[in-house]
């Protein structure tokens, strides 16, 4: 089909309402993704100040956050506190999923309060693990930091530990424990195996939600364990040059890369989390 | 975890680390919150243990705190209006399209949620800034004369709201019309539906669970925003959250911040409630 006979098709009056149905629709996915495309690009600006269009180009942004001492430690505090936060939670996640998983129907109570992290507003779990971290003097402690993303955490490694063990056919482990497996080895070596992607994909789940927080950081990090999120937060209420958007853009790289590198995309039915 | 518990503990015990986590770091400090909303405030030592209900009277009572409630509310309307505008064609879209690009173009509306909502602010910073985009674009041609100041005024606050939160509408309302079985709407066409009759009378109506589900989320996440407001708004626009932000923080006056705290954890547990009795257990559970 020639162009212009496409066209014609497009614009007939049987598919008009669809064609401006997929143009609305184009024009909403540009609007989610447009900010954070003008970081990126913003980025490379060789300006003093936060233009756009960028006037030219250049790296010496990523020059100046990389030679940021501040902007520095706060990348390493959200890479120690995303790998161990990830760790922990995707073990006790994955151990939740087992346990929802081979249990009888009724236990929803039990679901519905392993899965409260992701609907209990974030500000209030700050607000509140603030007062907590207080009363038991672990302000600004890095371990207080971890729990906490531990807790926000855990529902997205239960959950693709429980859609993961939806693949294993209950048989193959009654086999395993009827050649004389106990519980653990019938785990190790047949379940474990089977669910092994589910696992990672936790895993990276968990890391990808530490690494973008802001509200629990905002409220329960001290003077040395400041976020990368956070920074760029308190920086930004004064500051709006490009060293932003240099650092955001390393961040967004971090994210997309180990997404890259282990093939792992967002599930289809995530609620996610952001706001 | 050890092999011999494992092995005695059956499969109870698997849930006892996760439930530990949700208990200590999530029930129990609210729980504390709850009780520190009772204490009457003391400059300095935060309270001296005497009981209260002040902190709530002085909340419910105080035209400012009022004000910023509505305002808040209103804004959060605002947001889940426009999230549902936008949202709902593009959920229809993708539900319905028989594109190869359908699974790429779902794909895109999970990409920001994996973005730090920081950056997602600075975004909209460089898109409406002084010298920005959109400043840019208008100049050039000659709409303006001289660039607008768009930043820290409720307007980008919602922009940055709506664009943060479309996600969470439009994943609900995309898998309420995907579990549309299409005998449904064929029989409407074959009983002499038009299309138009056939959305209406049809598509529109089964669809609704996922549009109020996609909204008491949207909603409930706009009134409880402080990140994006405290960045896009200034000391324009002042929610809720700021002041439980300040009588935290600034003020140290734990004891009414954790009444603030509380208001807002009562009605957004209404809000959840009704969204996980309406959510199909794929999109609330695992």
């Amino acid at each position: 089909m020639t162009t212009g006979a496409r066209i014609a098709t497009l614009l007939s009056p049987r598919r008009l309402g669809w064609t401006a149905l997929a143009t609305f629709s184009v024009l909403v996915l540009i609007f989610l993704l447009l900010p954070i495309a003008v970081v990126v690009i913003e980025a490379f600006n060789s300006s003093e100040l936060m233009t756009f269009p960028p006037p030219g180009l250049s790296l010496r942004w990523f020059g100046a956050f990389f030679a940021d001492d501040q902007f520095m430690r706060a990348l390493w505090v959200s890479l120690k506190l995303g790998v161990i936060s990830a760790a922990i939670s995707t073990a006790v996640g994955t151990a939740a999923g087992l346990g929802l998983a081979r249990r009888a129907a009724g236990s929803a109570f039990i679901q519905t309060s392993l899965m409260a992290p992701l609907y209990v507003p974030r500000v209030l779990i700050g607000l509140s693990l603030l007062l907590a971290f207080a009363w038991l003097n672990l302000s600004g402690d890095l371990w207080g930091l971890i729990l906490g993303h531990v807790l926000i955490t855990m529902p997205y490694a239960t959950r693709t530990a429980v859609v993961g063990l939806r693949a294993v056919d209950p048989s193959v482990e009654e086999a395993a424990r009827m050649l004389g497996a106990d519980r653990w080895q019938t785990f190790r070596l047949v379940t474990l195996p089977i669910i092994r992607s589910a696992v990672l994909s936790g895993f990276i789940f968990a890391l990808i939600i530490s690494f973008s927080d802001i509200y629990l950081a905002l409220f329960i990090s001290g003077p040395q364990t400041v976020t990368l999120p956070l920074r760029l937060f308190t920086f930004m209420e004064w500051d709006q040059s490009p060293l932003v958007a240099a650092a955001s853009t390393v961040q967004i790289a971090l994210i997309l890369g180990v997404i890259l590198l282990t093939g792992r995309l967002f599930g289809a039915t995530s609620p996610g989390r952001a706001e | 975890m050890s092999a011999r518990l494992l092995r005695t503990g059956g499969p109870g015990f698997l849930l006892l680390p996760g439930l530990l986590v949700v208990g200590v770091m999530l029930a129990a400090p609210l729980c504390l919150m709850l009780a520190l909303s009772f204490q009457e405030f003391v400059p300095g030592q935060i309270t001296n243990g005497a009981l209260t209900i002040g902190n709530y009277v002085r909340l419910l009572g105080d035209l400012f705190y009022l004000q910023v409630m509505l305002e808040t509310v209103e804004l959060g309307l605002v947001v889940t209006a426009l999230a549902l505008v936008l949202g709902y064609p593009l959920a229809f879209f993708l539900a319905r399209t028989r594109s190869r690009l359908r699974a790429f173009l779902t794909y895109l509306i999970f990409v920001p949620m994996m973005i730090s909502l920081v950056i997602r602010a600075y975004g909209w910073m460089v898109l409406l800034g002084y010298k920005g985009l959109l400043n840019s674009v208008l100049l050039s041609l000659g709409l303006i004369d001289t660039p607008l100041r768009l930043l820290n005024s409720a307007h980008a606050v919602v922009l940055g709201l709506v664009e943060v939160l479309l996600p969470f509408m439009v994943v609900p309302v995309m898998s309420a019309l995907r579990d549309i079985q299409p005998s449904v709407e064929e029989a409407a066409r074959a009983l002499g539906a038009t299309p138009r009759q056939t959305f209406l009378k049809v598509t529109l109506p089964l669809s609704v669970p996922g549009v109020i589900s996609g909204s008491l989320m949207v909603f409930s996440l706009s009134i409880t925003a402080y990140a994006l407001p405290a960045l896009l708004g200034g000391a324009k626009v002042k929610m809720i959250s700021a002041i439980a932000y300040d009588a935290m923080l600034v003020s140290y006056n734990w004891p009414f911040g954790s009444a603030v705290g509380i208001a807002m954890v009562v009605v957004t547990t209404a809000l959840i409630y009704g969204y996980l009795r309406l959510t199909p257990e794929k999109n609330g559970h695992p």
